[in-house]
């Protein structure tokens, strides 16, 4: 498992601890390397990864050839009226506040205090990375020691989270449990150490959240094109959750009464709705029905649904 | 009819090897495609290997000091290209314009020498520092070229009084981009190509593919393309736990590209907004149908459930239904093949050539001259006056 920390200045000690606090609290298999910012290219697709895409901000990077400290850093605000202009750049002395920054893999974790604000001039309405635990970035004092220590404890578990919750995800297409270690880890870009020291101490392979244990199927597939057919939404918890209030959403080119559905399922346990579902596609289209917990309604968009296959007939 | 031969000047930002968008491709092409009836001198920036632009083209490398990309680097670009172009005397027809990082060049030349300006507006800007040189040039060109209706609406929406816009396709090498010789191996390849931006639209293509894997397990996703969103959507694709079934190829081009054409089920273009859509066009000359939003160009291109699907902007239930009927259904992906490629014949460069050829002459038999209207002059003169002080100092420098 490779960390990079991106230097503006070469900086041993701070690689240093942060391979000891990485071996000790994320795997004993990280390596910390150091990257220089002449080629600046990565670094801003690791940037650019902590955006949403909904702030509407590309970053770009280049290179002078003939200058010390050559790269200039700009970042473009395609949303009008917020961040306040079109594109602000950064050269010379600027990049700077850009490093130091840490990734471990494909992932940025850690800039430095002030980012931020540095990047879009204020962040009192908006900012533009998003938090650590949803995929974003911590902006870390880099001088203070117990600061790093936290800040990379916080972080072994997130990425330990974000991995079980990959696993889940990439077992909906591959049978992992019949797969050996070194395939997920390659599938899952990670290194075979990584994945025995998340799952060590499993008793499962796959972790018991909610999402990734509750099972839906619907019958019939098909039904008359522009009218209603009486269908039967079963749904499966096989988690050991019980999920109270629950929202189940679906989504697709098709009217459903009753919708939204909500309903309770008891731990390891199934239950049966009756809808009606009428199609306005003719032929064979996906519906994606996914459920929402009612501490996660916000995210709702977000979460991954399971896509069935309907077929209207004329 | 024999045509005397015409000496064009061409103030490019692109030019093969270096070339980042549908523009250079564009130069490359059409200055090819003309150089018989037309005698080109080409400015393009000095980047040096510039080995494969032909002998029968003028080539002018212009040199500019090293700097952030950005609308002053531009200008001062233009300042160059002009006192090249004053140097070497040029006797031309016609002066030549690709968006606008080079449009200032040919106001001034156009003023100097008293030759009519042909913009060619390829991308229409959305950054005010570079709209701003945009509009200089679509309100002092004698002729707007733009690649699609859709690119003319957006321009004529902007109400400023341009003199005359007309609608140049870009092309396609029918002759590299053929369909295969053999016959499909039966794998399930889905394929995009494009830059990695937020406007192409790749993270719906991901959810998309998500819900086809449901209907057709075996399918791939190759993703042919580089740009700062790489990262992100390999970490889309790991959530959505498919990121084993994607490959990230980076950018492809020549035969690797054609290949890649040839052996994908289908190509799925779900940009947000696409000015044209040279991409659904290289497919559809290799015979691969095309999954597109639709928007732009490409609503121009594509005939919906004939040569290929459109599909809502952004939804991508509807584009996994799209891809996977493709995927599912080999006689209609095999009619489908045959439409596309009937259609993409109707884009060659030689056409675009042709039709260029043509609006070359009309420009020049043209009687304006180079006197602008007043209403372009004042509001030209107010558009500089909204530029920050060093852009206004250099345009002025340029103007004056």
């Amino acid at each position: 498992m490779i960390a990079t920390i991106f230097e503006f200045e070469p900086n041993e000690s701070l690689r240093i601890l942060f391979q000891d606090l990485f071996r000790q609290y994320v795997s004993s298999s990280v390596t910390v390397q150091s990257e220089p910012p002449y080629n600046p290219l990565r670094y801003i697709k690791l940037l650019q990864a902590a955006i949403p895409p909904e702030r509407g901000i590309s970053l770009t990077a280049e290179t002078f050839s003939v200058y010390a400290y050559r790269v200039y850093i700009k970042a473009y605000f395609s949303i009008r009226n917020i961040y306040g202009g079109d594109y602000r750049s950064f050269l010379g002395s600027d990049v700077s506040e850009f490093f130091p920054a840490v990734a471990v893999q494909d992932r940025m974790v850690f800039v430095p205090v002030g980012l931020a604000r540095t990047l879009v001039g204020s962040i009192d309405e908006m900012p533009p990375f998003s938090a650590l635990k949803e995929g974003g970035v911590l902006e870390l004092d880099y001088q203070n020691e117990t600061a790093i220590k936290n800040a990379v404890q916080v972080l072994a578990e997130i990425l330990r989270r974000e991995f079980m919750h990959n696993l889940q995800a990439y077992s909906e297409f591959e049978n992992a449990a019949e797969l050996d270690l070194q395939k997920i880890a390659d599938d899952l870009n990670t290194d075979i150490d990584y994945v025995r020291h998340v799952l060590k101490g499993e008793t499962r392979a796959f972790e018991r959240s909610a999402y990734g244990h509750i099972g839906f199927e619907l019958t019939p597939r098909s039904g008359p094109l522009n009218h209603w057919t009486k269908a039967t939404l079963k749904l499966e918890n096989n988690s050991d959750t019980d999920l109270t209030n629950v929202l189940v959403k679906i989504k697709g080119p098709v009217s459903v009464l009753r919708e939204p559905i909500r309903t309770s399922l008891p731990a390891h346990s199934t239950i049966e709705e009756t809808i009606s579902i009428k199609p306005h596609d003719p032929g064979e289209f996906p519906i994606e029905i996914s459920c929402v917990l009612p501490e996660d309604k916000s995210f709702a968009d977000w979460i991954r649904g399971k896509a069935i296959w309907f077929t209207s007939t004329t | 009819m024999s045509r005397s031969r015409l000496r064009v000047a061409v103030f490019s930002s692109e030019y093969p090897p270096h070339v980042y968008g549908g523009l250079g491709t564009h130069v490359a092409e059409m200055t090819s495609a003309l150089a018989g009836p037309v005698a080109f001198d080409l400015f393009v920036p000095a980047q040096g290997d510039y080995s494969t632009c032909p002998s029968t083209i003028s080539l002018k490398e212009v040199a500019v000091a090293e700097g952030e990309n950005n609308a002053l680097l531009w200008l001062n670009y233009c300042k160059a290209a002009i006192d090249l172009a004053l140097r070497a005397a040029l006797d031309i027809d016609l002066l030549h314009c690709h968006d606008w990082m080079t449009v200032i060049a040919g106001i001034k030349l156009r003023q100097l020498l008293n030759k009519p300006l042909v913009f060619n507006v390829h991308l229409p800007q959305v950054v005010k520092a570079y709209q701003t040189l945009e509009q200089l040039g679509l309100l002092c060109a004698d002729l707007v070229l733009v690649n699609s209706v859709s690119v003319a609406d957006e321009i004529r929406a902007r109400d400023l009084p341009v003199q005359r816009i007309e609608i140049v396709p870009n092309g396609v090498d029918l002759e590299s981009f053929t369909p295969s010789c053999t016959t499909s191996d039966g794998a399930q390849q889905v394929l995009f190509v494009g830059r990695l931006v937020p406007q192409k639209g790749v993270a719906v293509l991901l959810q998309a593919f998500r819900a086809v894997l449901a209907r057709c397990p075996d399918a791939k996703l190759v993703i042919a393309g580089d740009g700062e969103m790489e990262l992100f959507l390999k970490r889309v694709a790991s959530y959505l736990g498919i990121r084993h079934r994607v490959s990230f190829v980076s950018w492809q081009t020549g035969t690797s590209l054609v290949e890649l054409y040839r052996k994908a089920t289908c190509v799925v273009i779900p940009s947000f907004y696409e000015p044209f859509g040279i991409v659904a066009l290289e497919a559809m000359a290799c015979g691969c149908p095309v999954v597109a939003s639709s928007t732009g160009g490409l609503r121009e291109i594509v005939n919906d459930g004939v040569n290929g699907y459109l599909v809502p902007i952004g939804e991508y239930l509807p584009l996994a239904q799209r891809i996977a009927s493709l995927l599912l259904d080999r006689d209609r992906r095999a009619a489908m093949a045959v439409a596309a490629r009937a259609r993409a014949a109707e884009y060659s460069w030689r056409r675009s050539a042709e039709q260029t050829l043509d609006l070359y002459e009309r420009v020049i038999s043209g009687e304006n001259g180079s006197i602008l209207p007043e209403i372009n002059r004042q509001v030209s003169a107010s558009i500089v006056d909204t530029m920050d002080d060093d852009a206004r100092r250099i345009m002025t420098g340029i103007l004056n």
